[in-house]
């Protein structure tokens, strides 16, 4: 009996082994070919990455046609660019470029077409976005309304502006689905060169706005008060040099925005041009995951101007509503952009188009995490002085940090 | 029309008055099948609720016909069915024998679906315990899923959804609020509610010591008023009983309930318990709503002038409600507790001396007094104090300690944490006085019955309102006491008369009914003082035969109505809650500790009496015909329905200017430190003031600039009449006795269109700023039509929808009396599902403009033949804020703006509103889908009976595709179709 017993698990054994030889694996690897083409003179080494859905990126430099080719399991992917010219005379080139969407299926090779252009830089830089909020005291949850971004002069170069604005695009989060793309995988502003900014924009007072060489601006978002005193893990925005989004003629929720430190001038006040629904009681940057930027007004017009032109309207998702009402900002406007993911959802998309900024910084928001961009050692050391790298990739440019950079102060 | 009525009613009476004969006893007795034993406590009427009594304990009874001739005795008891027998009344009479089978699955015919009553000349639907017990009915607004074409949901008292006869929710014309609901006579009242217009809430309504159900889509007896769109009547149990006890159990809920009829030698005593407890999410069932529902009821017959007097007294009442206390996923200590109180009492008195000069009286009184009190334990935090305003008079306040004035028209709130505690004390209360007589007479081949009645009833709410235990939390709130609102009193006075001619031996007969109704309203403080209405309401049905045993078609009736019916309006109408505009006058900076003592401008308003509004009412009209045939019966009701008048919120705007004082005020090199400041602010002017504390400067009045604003009240108006026919059908096929298995086809078509020319002002919400982006908006718009919503009417390029919708159920019965096993199979389906939002302007005239992109504004007028476009509303014209009655026509200066004025252009475009997708005014057909239902319920023994339900069984995940977007969807968990669900639920009988 026991012989039978032993020969039956030895067979079943065999007849699983087997079976399982058969089964697919689930993990098949297919080739993915991506051709780079554009603005951009050079074709050979240039690196190419594809990014799955779960954030995993494959690398791959391109070779003398401008082809680099991956093999890379079934999924969905972004394929992008963001490549630095060798200096030439001491000045250098950005190429950025991305497609979104890029499906690679079972048994069907991919080859697609990235074409790149070149992005310009600027002095005035986004230095640090902290708007992910932190715990409160009590355990009760999170506290958000102490959003703050920093603005620097990347030079030691006096810059003076006709006018600087913040914008921010929607959707206002990353993750859900984004209805502004077209069937090739791009945003469907892309290629018309323009940023839409959706529900109002904030601007400096003044005809002009001048920095100082590597002058620093902090500018809160929500309430420009000492926010530690009740919320511990918070920070103090009440500060005489800082500035403030505060028109509250206009956004009237003195709970979203009370009124700011007796210590900050009026004159550091932004203003706002309200162009979206009425009903919403602040400017809705996100507390995940915000693609914010910075711009200046077309030539000829101030922000009002711009932000009241009837004739400027974009609709965010086709909807023709108040709520999704955006301006069109020119992409030759917009002086630097962030574009923020959220950790907690696999799939996110891009808003920025690949000019302004071709990555994203992936954030944790909630536990006071801040985003800050990366110093640039090199120039650093060369200018004796701090200067931030700027790629027009926040992938490459940002870093999440565990605690805000104002509580270092 | 009224007159005629009247006249018409009066010459049948005294037609039938020359037939009248003298008083007539019927006696008779009533026995069970089973044992031969009285059955005792039985309900007997005779004829069409012509005479009425009750069996003694021995099961006889003794009535009073004023007439004879051939009728119905008609017994009904609890744990019996039915039972009934045609005799002719004539004096000295034999004892009338009625035998009545206890009602359990070993009958032959058992309903577990809606039955149409046939007695009626109207459409009406009865839904026996059968029925409810089959489909675990939990609460009885869930019986619509009974009803031909009727769609299942899953039983929760989680949702506290409101019935709308021959209505679909989102329409014009508050068809839930229409809907009336009686429990044993007493009518459900909503009246009082101050923060809605809805149908009355039907969760606190116990549904296992409910007998039957009575639904009446059709036109009712004039007997009925403060409706619109039907009625529907419970009728709990009665009788001597059994200990009954039932438990019932699905994911969401847990019900437990015990019931008994005792003999009380005098009468009979039925009482219930029951116990509901349902939750909405498994992971957490902690947060609950709960019933908890007892009642009485006693019955007993004596003699008033030696003529049967019957006496009805019924308490009932509920203790429970929504609790989240015990929630462990609460933060801390907060919660939020609903209570669902209720108590209701009625006595009713039928008298019945069957005389020629009165056949019977009744006089019922009922009273019901709800508490809804909801308690609130919020935490709260803030980093920068707030103000909290409780202003009531209009004029200009600062913040202020509360330490310092705790009665302050604004409080600076705290900052830091704590607790908020707030209560809404809401106890709407209604009682009812009726005083009805009845006449009925019969010839040879006529029946004549004339009805007449008065009745006063009041509603009223004696709640507090919303308060919070501390004032020093309070955040922005304003008092408004229930209790200071006066009732609403109303009285009715009817007449009906109800003509029935015998035309042949085979059963026929043709029958009349007309009544008028008459409803003087009195509301007490309201600007609306006291209105009458007239509801005149006319009922013919003409039965061709009956009983023919020898043909093929046995019997055939055709019904035919015409009716009006006015409801009366809620209090949140009569007396709309003050509303009030709080507008940021002065904004000082914060200071160290993040404290601003901000002062606002009050403006408060209250909704401004329309002289020419009148009430609501609907004017309905239905016909249709019953068959019985060998095979099958069929039943047909189309119906046509016009709310008139239909209530509707809309704005008024009005120029207003008020003192804005900037924080720039301060600066530069203001003569008082900040640590030395008080602000002050007059409260009529808005200067504001600032002081030094140490008293070394004088004081400092700031500059002011002025804001020019609108201010926006409300008022009620009647908005354009709403439409809505329909079809109902049953097809009830025999049962195949091989088989033991009956089939049902069941379903309805309903159309409803509703377009709105009402002429409404409005600003949309996207004009915000004239183009310096700094001044308020200044113009308003004045649109043609809106569409029905929360809130007052705003300009949309909707106006109104069409719906067309044809659902059709099979329901298979297989019933096998030997041992007691009922299975029931449903399969719904909706076959036709078209809606489409409608553009139209009056006459059927072109409404909007067909854009060829989002971002424009001009185009093509839109014909409503378009498909996939953007479509733009102009207003007709727009008045401005310096000249408010200077109407200025839109399309002729906005054209001349496009092209000379940029700045005119930009702002007035704002007043353009669109569709906000390509899609918006396609029409949308669903295509069809289906879903399947089983219930099971099996008796073992005579005291144990166990039914259970699978919703949905086989969990469909069908796709169907939309044609107004092309995209397909799939119908699970998207509200077509019930989730799966299953149930189950256990009856013990001792």
């Amino acid at each position: 009996m026991k012989h039978i017993i032993h020969f039956f698990l030895i067979t079943l054994l065999l007849v699983s082994t087997a079976c399982s030889d058969n089964e697919p694996t689930g993990y098949e690897i297919q080739e993915v070919k991506v051709q780079v083409s554009g603005e951009i003179t050079v074709r050979e080494g240039i690196e190419v990455t594809l990014t799955d859905s779960r954030g995993s990126i494959y690398r791959q430099r391109t070779d003398a046609q401008g082809v680099a080719a991956f093999g890379v399991p079934v999924g969905l992917y972004r394929a992008a660019v963001s490549w630095v010219s060798t200096p030439t005379d001491g000045w250098r080139s950005i190429y950025n470029g991305s497609v979104s969407n890029v499906v690679v299926r079972s048994g069907e090779a991919v080859a697609i077409d990235l074409p790149l252009s070149q992005a310009s830089t600027s002095a005035i830089v986004i230095t640090e976005l902290y708007v992910g909020g932190c715990q409160k005291d009590d355990g009760s949850g999170w506290f958000h309304r102490d959003k703050y971004v920093i603005l620097a002069n990347n030079s030691g170069d006096r810059v003076t502006l006709p006018g600087l604005c913040l914008g921010i695009v929607s959707p206002f989060n990353s993750y859900g689905l984004n209805k502004n793309y077209d069937a090739t995988g791009h945003l469907n502003y892309e290629h018309e060169g323009f940023v839409p900014a959706a529900s109002a924009i904030w601007y400096f007072q003044g005809d002009e706005v001048t920095f100082e060489p590597w002058e620093r601006r902090v500018i809160a978002l929500n309430g420009a008060i000492n926010h530690t005193l009740t919320y511990s893990a918070s920070v103090d925005l009440s500060k005489a040099a800082y500035y403030c989004t505060y028109d509250i003629e206009r956004y009237k929720s003195t709970n979203y925005y009370p009124s700011p430190s007796q210590d900050i001038s009026t004159s550091h006040y932004l203003r706002v041009v309200r162009y979206g629904d009425e009903v919403e009681t602040a400017w809705p940057v996100s507390t995940s995951s915000p693609a914010l930027f910075i711009f200046t007004p077309p030539a000829g017009m101030t922000a009002v101007e711009f932000g009241t032109d009837a004739g400027n309207v974009w609709y965010d998702e086709g909807r023709a509503l108040p709520a999704f009402t955006c301006r069109k900002v020119p992409a030759a406007c917009v002086l630097d952009g962030v574009e923020v993911f959220s950790s907690a959802w696999e799939e996110n998309y891009k808003r920025l188009p690949s000019a302004i900024d071709v990555g994203h910084v992936v954030f944790t928001p909630r536990l006071g995490h801040t985003l800050v961009r990366r110093v640039d050692e090199a120039a650093t050391q060369e200018q004796g002085h701090t200067v931030y790298q700027d790629t027009n990739n926040s992938g490459n440019d940002f870093v999440e940090r565990d605690h805000a950079s104002l509580r270092d102060q | 029309m009224v007159n005629r009525t009247i006249i018409f009613a009066m010459l049948l009476v005294a037609v039938q008055t020359l037939h009248a004969v003298g008083p007539i006893s019927v006696p008779g007795v009533v026995a069970s099948s089973s044992d031969g034993a009285p059955v005792e406590f039985a309900t007997i009427v005779l004829g069409n609720d012509e005479q009425w009594g009750m069996t003694d304990q021995q099961g006889h009874f003794v009535l009073q016909m004023s007439h004879g001739g051939r009728t119905t005795v008609k017994a009904s008891c609890v744990g019996y069915e039915p039972a009934e027998a045609v005799v002719t009344v004539a004096p000295g009479m034999d004892t009338v024998r009625l035998v009545m089978r206890p009602s359990n699955l070993m009958l032959e015919q058992v309903v577990v679906t809606a039955q149409r009553k046939t007695e009626h000349a109207t459409t009406s639907y009865l839904i026996d315990s059968h029925a409810l017990d089959n489909q675990q009915i939990i609460n009885i607004g869930d019986v619509s899923t009974l009803l031909p074409g009727g769609k299942t949901t899953n039983s929760s008292l989680m949702n506290d959804s409101r019935m709308a006869l021959r209505a679909e929710g989102g329409e014009m014309g508050n068809a839930a609020f229409g809907t009336a609901v009686e429990v044993d006579g007493q009518r459900l009242q909503n009246n009082a509610e101050v923060g809605e217009t809805n149908g009355v809430s039907t969760r606190a309504v116990s549904t296992t010591n409910v007998a039957s159900i009575e639904v009446v889509p059709g036109i009712p007896s004039v007997e009925y008023g403060d409706l619109s769109n039907g009625i529907v009547k419970v009728n709990t149990k009665r009788g001597h009983t059994p200990w009954e006890i039932s438990l019932s159990t699905n994911p969401h809920t847990k019900q437990v309930a015990v019931s008994k009829g005792f003999d009380l030698k005098q009468g009979v005593l039925n009482a219930s318990l029951e116990h509901t407890r349902s939750y909405s999410s498994l992971a957490s069932p902690h947060t609950a709503y709960q019933r908890n529902t007892a009642t009485l009821n006693y019955r007993t017959q004596s003699a008033l002038a030696t003529y049967p007097l019957l006496v009805n007294v019924n308490l009932s009442g509920n203790v429970g409600g929504y609790n989240s206390k015990a929630d462990p996923d609460q933060f801390a200590d907060t919660y939020t507790r609903m209570r669902d109180r209720v108590l209701r009492g009625s006595l009713r008195l039928d008298w019945n001396p069957g005389q020629r000069w009165l056949s019977s009286l009744t006089l019922q009184t009922d009273f019901s007094l709800a508490d809804k009190r909801r308690t609130s334990l919020n935490n709260d935090n803030r980093s920068s104090a707030q103000a909290q305003i409780h202003a009531l008079e209009a004029g200009y306040y600062i913040s202020t300690d509360y330490d310092v004035d705790p009665q302050a028209p604004i409080i600076l709130g705290p900052t830091g944490y704590w607790m908020v505690k707030s209560y809404n004390d809401n106890r709407p209360s209604s009682t009812l006085l009726k005083l009805k007589a009845q006449w009925n007479q019969q010839g040879q081949a006529v029946k004549n019955r004339v009805m007449s009645g008065v009745e006063w009833s009041a509603t009223g709410n004696g709640g507090r309102g919303t308060y919070y235990d501390d004032m020093r939390y309070a955040p922005t709130w304003r008092e408004y006491r229930y209790d200071e609102l006066p009732w609403m009193h109303n009285v009715a006075v009817y007449g009906e008369d109800r003509l029935t001619l015998a035309t042949n031996e085979l059963g026929g007969s043709l029958q009349f009914m007309a009544g008028v109704r008459a409803d003087i309203t009195h509301i007490g403080q309201s600007a609306y003082g006291t209105v009458a209405s007239i509801s005149p309401r006319f009922n013919a049905k003409y039965v061709l035969w009956a009983d023919c045993d020898n043909c093929w078609l046995t019997g055939l009736n055709v019904h035919a109505g015409w009716g009006k019916s006015v409801k009366l309006p809620s209090f949140e109408v009569l007396y709309p809650a003050p509303s009030y505009a709080d507008r940021l006058a002065f904004v000082p900076a914060s200071t160290a500790d993040n404290r601003a003592f901000y002062a606002y401008n009050v403006t408060p308003f209250k909704a401004v009496r329309n002289p020419n509004l009148k009430w609501q009412y609907a004017r309905q009209l239905e016909m249709g015909f019953e068959a019985t045939t060998r095979v099958a019966t069929v039943s047909v009701s189309a119906f046509v329905s016009r709310t008139m008048r239909p209530y509707l919120r809309t704005s008024i705007f009005t120029p207003y200017t008020y003192l804005f004082t900037s924080q720039s005020a301060l600066e530069g090199d203001f003569p008082i430190p900040p640590a030395q400041r008080d602000y002050s602010i007059d409260a009529t002017t808005g200067l504001v003031t600032v002081t030094d504390r140490s008293g070394v400067s004088s004081p400092v009045t700031l500059p002011a600039m002025e804001q020019n604003t609108f201010n926006v009240n409300s008022t009620y108006v009647n908005g354009s009449p709403v439409r809505r026919w329909g079809l109902d059908w049953i097809v009830d096929f025999k049962q195949v006795a091989a088989l033991r298995t009956s089939f049902r086809l069941d379903g309805s078509y309903y159309h409803y269109r509703g377009v709105d020319h009402t002429s409404i002002v409005s600003v949309p919400s996207g004009a915000q700023y004239m183009s310096d982006g700094v001044t308020p908006y200044q113009y308003v718009g004045h649109y043609s039509g809106t569409v029905a919503g929360g809130g007052s009417a705003i300009a949309t390029v909707s106006n109104g929808s069409v719906t067309n919708c044809v659902n059709a159920n099979l329901t298979i019965v297989t019933h096998i009396p030997s041992i007691r096993l009922i299975i029931s199979l449903r399969i719904e389906s909706t076959l036709l599902d078209t809606r489409r939002r409608l553009s139209r302007g009056a006459g059927g005239a072109s409404r909007g403009y067909v854009l060829a992109d989002a971002a424009d504004y001009f185009g093509e007028p839109y014909t409503g033949q378009e498909r996939d476009c953007y479509v733009a509303l102009w207003p007709d014209y727009y008045t401005t804020w310096s000249q408010p009655d200077v109407p200025v026509p839109f399309a002729e200066r906005f054209l001349w703006a496009r092209d000379h004025d940029r700045a005119l252009f930009n702002e007035l475009s704002q007043l353009v509103v669109k569709t906000s997708h390509r899609y918006d005014l396609n029409p949308d057909r669903l295509s069809a889908y289906v879903s399947g239902n089983i219930n099971i319920t099996k008796e073992i023994g005579d005291h144990v009976s166990v039914s259970f339900l699978a919703n949905n069984f086989w969990n469909s995940m069908a796709r169907i595709k939309s044609s107004q977007t092309g995209l397909r969807t799939t119908i699970y968990n998207a509200g077509y179709i019930p989730p799966f669900y299953y149930g189950l639920s256990l009856r013990v009988k001792l």
